[in-house]
């Protein structure tokens, strides 16, 4: 039986068209390893032969590499989609499978750096240590519940946003969009603030093999945070300064709802398994 | 003859659509409302009921943006078979890594 072009399309996976955008990024990664790697060394050698301010330089040239390369590589998507109408109805949504099948490794990942943390504190216990009692104290945990509620409330926005453009209302999603950086902002600077002074009171990342997992979970989580932020951004600017998104065109914005759910779902665990436990 | 994928991604997530009406204010209550029990049951001293407590409402609170926030009760279960994958592998990871830390398990 003969099918026609829209019965085939609708079998067919679309791909992406290649793009250079990745190896941006990549190359943005790879600064800010670098970067973080030299501020290691240098904290620890005092003769490591150049100074502090390299290592930042080289995090701060890779940050922003890697803001241009996710912008770049968000907007070229979209634009690829806006393009290709043609594009079976299905390939549209398969960008909502990608982030799922994402989301589905950062499950591990995260589940590792969560496990990682427990076996710390359990560790420390069996030695007759408290290892997280900083974190116990009442005005960390105020701190702490309060940008708990901020990224819960973020993801309220999130998905006002999308009802919002799923209605045609585009100036309302964007607002809100831009309500999440915010939200998400604030979120990083009442974490670097909270950090601040865990290292005053001396838990800093080589304190103890707990205050290590808790750094490295917690940081890699803002890191998420921080690029979540950051493409909340870009699609408010789309939104605004590009007329992006409508009502039958808001992929972009439901998959990286996406994405900031997932980035609340772990904090849940993390407030609870981490700070309140 | 029709033909159909062996795995129909495209017929699981067809075009958007917007999702059921959910008032997503009173899942944001909810779930702040069970935050600031949380919030309240760490202080409680007793080991044995408080940690089973916080992890159920830790649970239920990130049950509650999975379905409805991130839209998983209305949308295909494709997505949720792969969550569930993530999750069951995060458990084995959860698992396996302490005890390789703690050298009962060879590290690799």
């Amino acid at each position: 039986m003969a099918h026609t072009a829209s019965e085939h399309a609708h079998d067919e996976i679309h791909l992406p068209a290649p793009t250079f955008w990745p190896l941006v990024l990549g190359v943005g990664f790879f600064g800010i390893v670098a970067g973080l790697l030299l501020w290691m060394v240098r904290s620890t050698r005092a003769n490591a032969g150049y100074s502090a301010e390299v290592a930042w330089g080289v995090l701060g040239l890779g940050s922003l590499v890697l803001a241009v390369g996710v912008g770049g590589w968000v907007i070229s998507g979209i634009q690829e989609r806006r393009k290709s109408h043609a594009v079976p109805e299905g390939g549209v949504e398969l960008a909502k499978f990608s982030m799922w099948c994402f989301l589905g490794t950062e499950t591990v990942i995260f589940g590792g750096l969560i496990a990682n943390a427990i076996l710390q504190w359990i560790l420390a216990r069996q030695d007759g240590h408290t290892a997280n009692e900083l974190l116990h104290h009442f005005q960390s945990l105020m701190i702490v519940s309060g940008n708990t509620f901020i990224l819960l409330a973020s993801s309220l926005f999130v998905v006002l946003a999308l009802a919002a453009i799923q209605r045609g209302d585009r100036t309302k999603m964007a607002l809100w969009l831009t309500a999440v950086a915010v939200a998400g902002a604030v979120f990083i600077g009442i974490q670097a603030f909270e950090y601040n002074g865990l290292f005053a009171e001396g838990f800093t990342l080589d304190a103890t093999p707990f205050s290590q997992g808790f750094f490295f979970l917690t940081g890699f989580h803002g890191l998420h945070v921080a690029a979540g932020v950051l493409w909340a951004g870009i699609l408010a600017i789309y939104a605004f300064g590009f007329k992006g998104f409508s009502k039958s065109e808001y992929m972009g914005v439901e998959v990286f709802g996406l994405y900031w759910h997932f980035v609340d779902v772990v904090w849940i665990f993390i407030f609870t398994l981490v700070y309140l436990i | 003859m029709e033909h159909t994928p062996a795995i129909d991604i495209t017929h699981a997530a067809e075009a958007p659509h917007a999702h059921p009406k959910i008032d997503y204010v009173r899942i944001f209550a909810w779930l702040s409302g069970f935050t600031l029990l949380e919030l309240l049951i760490s202080f409680v001293p007793v080991e044995e009921i408080k940690i089973p407590l916080l992890v159920g409402f830790a649970v239920l609170k990130a049950t509650l943006v999975v379905l409805y926030y991130m839209h998983l009760r209305y949308d295909s279960r494709w997505y949720a078979v792969i969550l569930i994958v993530g999750i069951f592998f995060a458990v084995v990871v959860g698992i396996l890594l302490p005890r390789m830390q703690r050298g009962i398990l060879p590290l690799p």
